[in-house]
C-alpha cells in the first residue's frame, strides 16, 4: 500500500491539528460507539473532533447518518435515509448525563422524506433535555425544512436556547456547493422566521470560506445575516474531507479571518466568530457564554 | 521493550479508503523521545495532524518514511522503551 511520493504536507502551518493523548478522548469515543450514538464530528470527519472529545463535548447527529440531499462539500453519507431510531431521545439523555455536558448541540441530516422533515423528533429531544436538565443550554443546528413554517415553529416551540441554520457559503456559490433544493434566500428566510416566531431565541448561522468567494461576497453575506437579525455567525475554512468532495480553492489566513471579526464588530450588530479551525458548533459553549445565551 | 506506534483508535478516519500520508517526522532515528511531545505530522485529504509520543524511549525504527502513504491500521514507527 505504501506508494512513495515526495509530497510533503500541502497544508499551511495553521491547518494542523494536534491529536491529544488518549484519556477522555478514548472514553468518549468508546462510549459513543457502545451507545450507537452518531456525532457530526465523526460523520463529517471534523478535524476538531479530537480536541472537542478531549474536552468532553460532541455534537449529536440526529435522524440517522444518511442525508437526503447531496451537497458537494459534505462528507456525510448521501442516499435513502434510514428508519428513525425511536430510542434516540433516551440515548442522547444518557450521553448528556454520562458526558456531563453543560452545553448540548443537536444537529441532523436533512430528511426530505419525512413530512415534517424530522422537526417533531428533534423537538421531542429538546423538550426532554430541557425538562431533565433545566439549567443546561441546548443549541439546535437544523436543515431548512424546505421552508415549512410549521416545522420551524415545532422546533421554536420546544424552546432551544440557540436556533442555528447555516447558509454554508456566499450567495453566488450556493448552487455550486449545496444541493439544488437549498437556496441562499430560503436559508435567510428560515432565520428571519425564527426571529419572528420567537425574538428571545438567539439565532446563529455559519458559512465556509476557501471555496472561491471574494472578500466583498463574504462581507455581503455578513450584512445579509445582520439585516435579518441573526445573533451569531461562524466563519471557518472549508477543508475537503476526501477527494470525492469539491477542492479547496484557497487557504484563508488567520489575519483575514481576524479582519472579518473586526469588520463585523465595527460595522454590524452580529457577533462573528471566525478562524481556520472554526466550525458551526466549535466551542459553542464558550461563545454562547460570552454572548450571554 | 518495543512499542509499535499507530494512529490512536479514536483518531482514525472513518472511511477505510481515506489515504493517510506521513508528511514530516519531527524526530530523527535514534533520538530520545519524550511522552507527550510532537512525534510526526501526518495528513489526510482534509488536514494535517500531529501525533504525539505515546511512551518515552528511543525512536528505534521508522516504518513509514516521509511522503509514504499508509493504512490507518499500520504501525508507523517503533519506540524502544528499554533503552530510555
Amino acid at each position: 500500500m505504501n506508494c512513495k511520493t515526495n509530497k510533503k504536507s500541502s497544508f499551511p502551518s495553521w491547518i494542523r491539528f494536534r491529536i491529544p493523548e488518549s484519556g477522555e478522548l478514548s472514553k468518549v469515543h468508546l462510549f459513543l460507539n457502545d451507545m450507537g450514538i452518531s456525532t457530526v464530528c465523526k460523520s463529517a470527519l471534523c478535524p476538531n473532533r479530537l480536541e472537542c472529545w478531549s474536552r468532553k463535548t460532541a455534537t449529536f447527529l440526529l435522524l440517522g447518518e444518511v442525508c437526503s440531499r447531496k451537497c458537494s462539500f459534505c462528507a456525510i453519507k448521501k442516499g435513502t435515509p434510514t428508519m428513525i431510531d425511536l430510542q434516540e431521545k433516551d440515548k442522547i439523555v444518557k450521553a448528556v448525563e454520562v458526558m456531563e455536558l453543560q452545553y448540548i448541540v443537536l444537529t441532523m441530516v436533512t430528511r426530505d422524506d419525512l413530512p415534517d422533515g424530522g422537526a417533531e423528533h428533534i423537538a421531542e429531544i429538546v423538550i426532554e433535555l430541557k425538562n431533565k436538565f433545566p439549567e443546561r443550554k441546548v443549541e439546535v443546528l437544523v436543515s431548512d425544512f424546505q421552508g415549512n413554517v410549521s416545522s420551524i415553529k415545532t422546533i421554536v416551540d420546544s424552546k432551544p436556547d440557540v436556533f442555528s441554520h447555516n447558509v454554508e457559503t456566499v450567495e453566488r456559490l450556493c448552487s455550486q456547493i449545496r444541493d439544488s433544493k437549498y437556496s441562499y434566500n430560503l436559508s435567510l428566510e428560515v432565520l428571519r422566521k425564527i426571529r419572528e416566531l420567537s425574538p428571545e431565541i438567539k439565532t446563529k448561522s455559519g458559512f465556509m470560506v476557501g471555496l472561491g468567494e471574494t472578500n466583498d461576497e463574504v462581507l455581503q453575506t455578513l450584512k445579509d445575516l445582520d439585516n435579518i437579525g441573526c445573533s451569531i455567525v461562524t466563519i471557518g475554512q472549508y477543508l475537503q474531507p476526501t477527494t470525492k468532495q469539491v477542492p479547496v480553492l484557497k487557504f484563508v489566513t488567520p489575519e483575514e479571518f481576524r479582519f472579518y471579526e473586526d469588520w463585523a464588530e465595527k460595522k454590524l450588530s452580529i457577533k462573528v466568530i471566525a478562524g481556520p479551525e472554526v466550525r458551526s458548533s466549535y466551542h459553542a459553549d464558550f461563545w454562547c457564554k460570552e454572548n450571554e445565551v | 521493550m518495543e512499542y509499535f506506534v499507530r494512529i490512536p483508535e479514536e483518531a482514525k478516519p472513518d472511511e477505510a479508503d481515506v489515504k493517510v500520508q506521513v508528511s514530516q517526522w519531527l524526530y530523527k532515528l535514534n533520538d530520545t523521545v519524550q511522552k507527550g511531545s510532537d512525534l510526526v505530522e501526518i495528513c489526510t485529504d482534509k488536514a494535517a495532524y500531529v501525533i504525539t509520543v505515546p511512551v518515552s524511549g528511543v525512536l528505534s525504527k521508522i516504518l513509514i518514511e516521509e511522503g509514504q502513504y499508509f493504512s490507518p491500521d499500520d504501525s508507523i514507527c517503533i519506540i524502544d522503551t528499554a533503552t530510555e
